[in-house]
């Protein structure tokens, strides 16, 4: 089984929906997002095209994450997805700059803004290195990741890739599904169609 | 989207990379100079104390900018893929080794001193160069793609150790007579015309090499570059080096303001190194607009 992620851009809009949907279940701290939408756009008036593009940490199969962590405290579990253990991460954040893709953030503990309560979740996240990680607890739970399912364009689709009648397969190899910064060598798991 | 600098590593990370590159160079020239004429390094060893104390220093500087420092010593788990996990150990492998040599100075124990002499050697140079390739080892950052820079900072440590050990006026005089001015001269100039490469490479290699470029020639960067490195840390090292190879009535002044800005100049080069590194764009078009 190989979990991978394919996000329409015809269909996104940039409505920040998965974004917020990611920090509430996985309760990020002030400042952290594991998810993010960035814009881009290219040319000159007339000829200009636009995207919104969801960000998020790729799953990469060679994952230069997981070689650079001093500690193991990133590693890929049983289910081939890259984690962090974040018992045993120092924050060193040298996993952060190997990221081709800002996929990973320091949390530099800062206090929640006044009235707002601290969550338990965050705590343990402290002085540590945060990450997407494909909503592993909910994929044990047979659910999707909660940016999948809160997405009310249905931009993203889900699934495993090593099944050919899968949906992800299907628009894969389909749809000609490309990949971000293919130069890094990196093969990520996150594949992006409707880039024209 | 345009590249994109790394903001996680400087100003810290560039002084671990300084003290600890000068002190690995300092006690790797200590001994090379030195050789292992046990008599004459007994006279004055406190050279290496300089160095344990630099290499001391860069480490607890690293363990203060860590998020959770108790956690250092889970740093050596990773020696097979990281180099931060292999700097970690070659690190305490340095300490160790300089620590045994001290003793080994100190009791008069001659085969002790060889032995602990040979592993600092080695030490020393695997410390000096580990940040080289620890940065080599980011992909995505081709400033640091190129392989010069695991030859630019075993340089530098090396020149800032020679710079240092002028500077404490120690050097074994057996071993250098009086080159030491030439030796940091000839240091200094080597490091700069590689550092030229390794810079004016980057113009040319990507567009996050172009930006970073671009940041220390025009942008916020430029004062620490052209003061910081050019001015004091190359050109002013090789004016007061010459001065001082020439003999005049303040060579020794000289010697010491030489040996300060070549100090000056290796910091630069790490904190330039680690600030005017950039990530390359994230591209979503592959075709050109209107095509």
């Amino acid at each position: 089984m190989k979990y991978a992620m394919v996000i329409d851009l015809d269909q996104c809009v940039g409505c920040e929906t998965c974004t917020i949907a990611c920090k509430l279940d996985n309760e990020t701290g002030v400042g952290i997002k594991w998810g993010r939408i960035i814009e881009a756009e290219e040319g000159t008036f007339p000829d200009v095209r636009r995207a919104f593009v969801p960000l998020l940490c790729m799953q990469c199969e060679d994952a230069q994450c997981i070689s650079v962590c001093p500690t193991g405290a990133s590693y890929r579990n049983s289910q081939g997805l890259v984690q962090i253990d974040y018992s045993k991460c120092v924050g060193c954040k040298y996993c952060i700059i190997a990221c081709p893709f800002m996929a990973r953030q320091f949390n530099d503990a800062r206090d929640p803004p006044l009235g707002v309560p601290r969550v338990a979740a965050g705590d343990s996240r402290k002085g540590v290195v945060e990450k997407c990680d494909f909503c592993s607890d909910r994929l044990a739970a047979g659910r999707e990741p909660v940016c999948v399912e809160s997405c009310p364009y249905e931009a993203r689709i889900f699934g495993d890739l090593d099944d050919a009648n899968s949906r992800v397969g299907k628009l894969v190899a389909g749809a000609g599904g490309v990949t971000l910064k293919p130069d890094a060598g990196s093969r990520p798991s996150v594949y992006y169609i409707g880039v024209r | 989207m345009r590249p994109y600098p790394q903001k996680e590593w400087g100003l810290t990370v560039a002084l671990d990379f300084f003290l600890g590159g000068t002190g690995a160079g300092l006690i790797g020239v200590y001994v090379l100079a030195a050789g292992l004429m046990f008599d004459q390094m007994t006279e004055s060893f406190y050279p290496l104390f300089i160095g344990l104390a630099l290499l001391v220093m860069g480490l607890a500087i690293l363990m203060a900018d860590l998020g959770r420092p108790t956690n250092f010593w889970r740093m050596v788990k990773g020696y097979r893929t990281s180099w931060m996990a292999r700097g970690s150990i070659l690190n305490l492998a340095l300490l160790g080794s300089s620590a045994l040599l001290i003793l080994g100075l100190s009791l008069r124990n001659a085969s002790l001193a060889s032995v602990a002499a040979d592993a600092a050697l080695l030490a020393a140079a695997l410390v000096a160069t580990y940040p080289g390739l620890l940065l080599f080892s980011v992909r995505d950052i081709r400033l640091w793609r190129s392989p010069l820079i695991a030859i630019l900072m075993p340089a530098y440590s090396t020149s800032s150790g020679l710079a240092l050990l002028q500077l404490a006026g120690l050097s074994p005089s057996h071993a250098t007579g009086s080159l030491m001015p030439e030796l940091v001269w000839v240091a200094t100039a080597t490091t700069a015309v590689l550092s030229y490469a390794f810079f004016s490479n980057s113009r040319t290699s990507s567009k996050g090499g172009r930006e970073g470029y671009r940041l220390m020639t025009s942008g916020w960067l430029r004062r620490p570059f052209l003061l910081g490195f050019v001015a004091v840390g190359i050109v002013s090292t090789l004016l007061f080096e010459a001065g001082a190879i020439l003999g005049t009535a303040m060579a020794v002044q000289y010697g010491v303001m030489g040996s300060l800005s070549c100090l000056a100049g290796a910091f630069f080069f790490r904190y330039l190194t680690l600030k005017a590194a950039f990530h390359e764009p994230i591209r979503v078009f592959l075709e050109p607009a209107g095509s």
